[in-house]
């Protein structure tokens, strides 16, 4: 594996557990809870913007000269033209996620964190589920990699 | 900052992204124009969502609000859900035509 790719799932990982914390702590939320959560969402947006900027340095320096050709080159294509086409595209929704939970729980206080709480715990439940499927689909192109080159052989 | 015009301005940004991405797939002029701004067109699309996002929020601070800040409503938690849904049977429909 390419350092640069190992580096984005690390980023990418750790804003996923962010959405993750965010989503566990709203579940019965309190003052400390929110003051947790806050801090969290600060990395978490740290986290996803650094592994947006990782994944696209991947992209440039490695994957689109070396594992784009030998993925499509072979009988696993769909590992790029499907899983690697949705993956780069869906990715796009988390900076914005991350931004929006970010703005939202430095607003919230604790008076009003209650009607905040369904909406707060709605996006960080979407960005955690997106983050793991983005690990997902991540590994699925690895193994269609793995494929391609072990077809090459 | 207006939460409730952010998370309108929010999802608006997700089916976006979901739209340009099939509109590049579908027309090569779509496709050629995003690369034009960013290099590759999933970076044109990037920096096209992040300027839509704040042309979004203004427009939006041109109207009142009619709710309180807290009532968000659902449109950005099933923004992600629909979009995302949409492009991966956009994705392998497109991949079994081939």
């Amino acid at each position: 594996m390419h350092w640069l790719a190992g580096i984005h799932a690390f980023f990418g990982e750790i804003g996923v557990v962010c959405f993750l914390w965010i989503l566990v702590e709203f579940m019965s939320p309190n003052k400390e809870g929110l003051c947790r959560s806050q801090k969290v969402s600060s990395i978490g947006l740290g986290a996803i913007l650094l592994a947006w900027l990782m994944g696209g340095m991947y992209y440039f320096n490695f994957y689109s000269s070396q594992v784009k050709p030998t993925i499509k080159g072979s009988d696993f294509n769909w590992a790029h033209i499907v899983v690697m086409e949705l993956k780069e595209h869906v990715f796009l929704f988390l900076p914005f996620l991350a931004f929006f939970l970010w703005i939202t729980l430095k607003q919230t206080t604790e008076d009003n964190m209650q009607k905040r709480r369904s909406h707060i715990l709605g996006v960080s439940l979407i960005g955690t589920l997106i983050g793991f499927a983005m690990a997902f689909m991540g590994a699925l192109v690895s193994y269609g990699y793995r494929l391609g080159l072990e077809a090459k052989l | 900052m207006n939460l409730q015009r952010l998370s309108t301005a929010t999802a608006v940004v997700v089916y976006y992204i979901a739209a340009a991405t099939i509109l590049t797939e579908m027309f090569k002029p779509v496709k050629k124009a995003f690369t034009a701004i960013g290099g590759y067109h999933w970076i044109g699309k990037g920096i096209t969502a992040v300027l839509l996002l704040i042309i979004v929020y203004l427009a939006l601070s041109k109207f009142p609000n009619k709710s309180a800040d807290e009532e968000m409503g659902k449109g950005l938690i099933y923004a992600p859900i629909v979009s995302g849904v949409f492009m991966g049977i956009f994705f392998v429909v497109h991949f079994l035509n081939r």
